[in-house]
């Protein structure tokens, strides 16, 4: 501020004193000489701060960090009915303009191997999606009809890719059967007392008992922390389901309170990625009544002005391993829930919802 | 080669051609020369060579596309329907991306109102020490979660 001052031409800066202003008039420069002194024992007389021109007023709202910590999605994305329908079409179709599988080729004669494949092959024969495009007389028939796909065992309904897993294992000859009699007869196991491995349910215990806390539930989508407490003036004075918030200290930046706040208030057993220094989303909101403004705080000290509400910032995080621990919490939540987009909708208000929405991902 | 693939097209080994395809006599003084030749390039009795041209040049060939009025149209409807569909998830992945950067703006632009000389705002918009990828446990997304059960509960102390 000092060098901005020096900066300026000497003739504006009577100009910006106002109680030296009124008692002076414009002199010239070979005049300035005769002046200063007289200048200088008025300011000595009547000491007042200048107003500085540059100085914007702090706004009379508690600065608060949010942060939004999400689970991204473990799994890939449940296939829509319609999409699953136009892959099976687009199947038949290029069964429909493929070479004949010429199985001689690939499988010795006289192999296990080949034994294996047509047994198999008998097997798949007899399912009731099977379709030989070379079929004189049926290969033509290359369409299902409408709601015959679950029927056909073409459709396991959105999210089910492990029954179609067990016709394929079924069906498809891969050798895994020999090599787990061979490895069970190396280990001295019994024969038969395992399966080929299959894939893990999608859907899983978290997800049938609806245990909001669980970080395996929901999969496919993101899950976002939400943490209830009693926080002095909550939107409209209202406590409930809320994004975990505090305000900054001292002269720590966003990301920084961020930091602080999320092992302070939700334990460190939490791996924990913070992206970037940007605010992903902000919300503004008024108390229920003003509240005093703190001396302790250098920049209300300086304004003491009312402090009419508060404005949020979050920062995005994305935890990676652990769970939430609000045992020591310095913040005062009671209770915290990982959940959907859609679910955090019913739960926090709409005028919260609506200054959230933006900054989540919908899947 | 070319020239001697072109002569084997159509060629189907003995062993697999329907009995009632197969020539009445296979010695005639005029072309002994021209099957001797095939013979020996087809690799003569070698079952290997004769499975690899049988698996490229199969008699059973697809047949074309050749579609009625009403099948045509249904198609056309599925293929229409398709890229409605895509275009539409396009779209809002376009908007939702679209929503998110400007949520962020709208964030930067309140920041630099709050009174502290833009501060907080230079603090949050500068890159110094970024740069490093920080989130070294995701998972990639797959078709089943892992052996662990879906999520690590056991990750203590930070």
């Amino acid at each position: 501020m000092a060098s901005l001052r020096s900066a300026r031409p000497s003739f504006l800066r009577p100009l910006l004193n106002p109680t030296a202003a009124s008692a002076r008039t414009f002199t010239t420069s070979a005049e300035t000489a005769s002046t200063t002194a007289s200048i200088s024992s008025e300011t000595q007389n009547a000491p007042t701060k200048p107003i500085d021109i540059y100085h914007v007023p702090r706004q009379p709202y508690h600065l608060s960090t949010g942060i939004v910590l999400s689970r991204p999605p473990l799994v890939t994305r449940d296939l829509p009915a319609f999409e699953q329908a136009y892959y099976v079409y687009q199947r038949r179709l290029d069964q429909r303009l493929a070479l004949p599988f010429t199985s001689a080729f690939y499988f010795k004669k006289k192999t296990v191997a080949e034994e294996e494949y047509k047994a198999k092959k008998k097997v798949r024969e007899q399912k009731p999606w099977f379709y030989n495009p070379y079929d004189r007389h049926n290969g033509f028939k290359d369409e299902i009809p409408a709601g015959q796909l679950s029927k056909q065992g073409l459709w396991f309904g959105a999210g089910a890719p492990e029954l179609g897993y067990q016709e394929l294992v079924e069906t498809t000859p891969s050798g895994e059967e020999k090599i787990m009699e061979e490895s069970q007869s190396a280990l001295g196991v019994a024969a038969g007392k395992t399966a080929p491995e299959r894939p893990y349910p999608r859907e899983t215990e978290a997800d049938r008992t609806g245990d909001f806390t669980k970080l395996d539930r929901k999969l496919s989508r993101t899950l976002y922390l939400l943490v209830k407490g009693e926080d002095e003036g909550f939107a409209g004075g209202k406590r409930g389901w809320r994004f975990p918030t505090a305000r900054l200290q001292g002269d720590e930046s966003l990301r920084q309170a961020a930091e602080r706040i999320l092992p302070e208030a939700c334990g460190t057993n939490m791996n924990t990625w913070f992206v970037g220094n940007v605010p992903i989303g902000h919300h503004q909101y008024d108390y229920p009544s003003p509240v005093a403004p703190d001396p302790k705080l250098p920049h209300e000290k300086e304004d003491p002005v009312p402090i009419l509400g508060r404005q949020v910032f979050y920062m995005k995080a994305r935890i990676l391993a652990g769970q939430v621990d609000l045992a020591n919490s310095k913040h005062g939540f009671k209770d915290f829930a990982w959940v959907t987009k859609e679910e955090l909708r019913k739960v926090v208000g709409r005028e919260y919802y609506i200054s959230n929405m933006n900054m989540l991902a919908s899947r | 080669m070319s020239r001697i693939l072109q002569s084997l097209q159509g060629y189907v080994p003995s062993l697999l051609r329907p009995i009632s395809q197969k020539p009445a006599s296979r010695v005639s003084t005029s072309i002994t020369q021209v099957r001797g030749k095939k013979k020996s390039s087809r690799g003569g009795k070698d079952p290997r060579i004769q499975l690899i041209h049988y698996s490229l040049y199969h008699p059973l060939t697809p047949r074309p596309l050749k579609f009625s009025y009403l099948r045509h149209l249904r198609h056309w409807t599925i293929h229409r329907a398709w890229q409605l569909y895509k275009a539409n998830m396009r779209r809002e992945r376009e908007l939702e991306l679209e929503r998110m950067y400007n949520s962020i703006r709208d964030s930067c632009e309140k920041l630099k109102t709050i009174g502290d000389g833009g501060r907080l705002y230079r603090i949050a918009i500068s890159k110094q020490g970024l740069g490093q990828w920080g989130g070294i446990g995701t998972r990639i997304p797959t078709e089943a979660p892992g052996r662990n059960g879906g999520w690590d509960y056991t990750y203590k102390n930070q």
